[in-house]
């Protein structure tokens, strides 16, 4: 069985065994001043797609959904990862813009560029499960393998290379 | 005479766990998703549902019933279902009962 990890948790959850995670982390979001936090999971955020990518992050959030195909190209062979947040996913449903988000995964997807998904919790009501995520991104054109994937090999990696796993 | 194979409705079955503190306002559940069905697919396009308990497993498990046309789209409606007095976690789906009563394998 493999063990699955959520990156993005904003919140004291300590019942996440329960949900099916192995462990869950509380980030360090890159943007305006923050810098890199050696011992949290580091977040950045682009708001922009002009604005250069800072030079150490582990994962990479694209406000708004916004395409820039240099700056996936850039993540990808610096082997890191794009974070896919059901919390933005939300927000562009509500928002009407979720054609937006279909096709930056549609992008990732043919770039073949990493992603990780997260749940981008603030409150115990926003948590999700591996599954739940599974079937997300099913609704964002990913298969549920792949999705699964992302929770758990791509995770693993980000946490190889940071040396905490 | 009975409804032609073809024109008979086939139906979905979501299996859904209610994770709340209180239990009392599980009644209401069922009005509810209807409702959110209905903000997030539209008043006139919201397909018809039914949950119904499923008592051999646990007391807040449940099986939401949704004709298999409009399937995916009660499901991802499901998904974004914020409510602070009803949590809900998915499992599995399938065309029939028996196959959800059996164990999951992850």
């Amino acid at each position: 069985m493999s063990r699955y990890f959520d990156f993005h948790v904003s919140f004291d959850w300590k019942g996440f065994s329960s949900e099916g995670y192995a462990k869950v982390f509380y980030p360090n979001i890159i943007t305006g001043g923050n810098r890199y936090d050696a011992a949290r999971i580091n977040i950045a955020y682009v708001s922009s797609p002009e604005k250069p990518l800072p030079s150490r992050y582990d994962l990479v959030n694209f406000k708004g959904f916004a395409v820039n195909v240099d700056q996936l190209a850039d993540v990808r062979e610096k082997r890191r990862a794009v974070e896919v947040c059901v919390a933005d996913v939300k927000q562009a449903i509500f928002s009407g813009r979720m054609h937006q988000a279909r096709f930056f995964c549609n992008v990732l997807r043919a770039y073949k560029v990493p992603f990780v998904m997260t749940s981008g919790a603030t409150t115990i009501y926003e948590v999700k499960s591996p599954r739940e995520m599974a079937f997300i991104g099913e609704m964002l054109g990913f298969t549920q393998k792949q999705a699964l994937l992302s929770l758990s090999d791509t995770a693993s990696i980000i946490l190889e290379s940071k040396g905490w796993l | 005479m009975g409804v032609k194979k073809s024109l008979r409705t086939v139906f979905r079955y979501i299996k859904l766990e209610l994770l709340t503190s209180r239990p009392e306002f599980a009644s209401g559940l069922e009005e509810r998703l209807r409702a959110h069905l209905q903000k997030m697919l539209g008043q006139l396009s919201a397909p018809k549902i039914k949950l119904i308990p499923l008592n051999s497993d646990s007391e807040n498990t449940y099986l939401l019933r949704c004709d298999s046309a409009s399937f995916m789209r009660v499901r991802q409606a499901l998904l974004f279902f914020y409510d602070k007095d009803y949590r809900l976690k998915l499992h599995k789906s399938s065309g029939t009962i028996k196959s959800l009563n059996e164990p999951e394998l992850d």
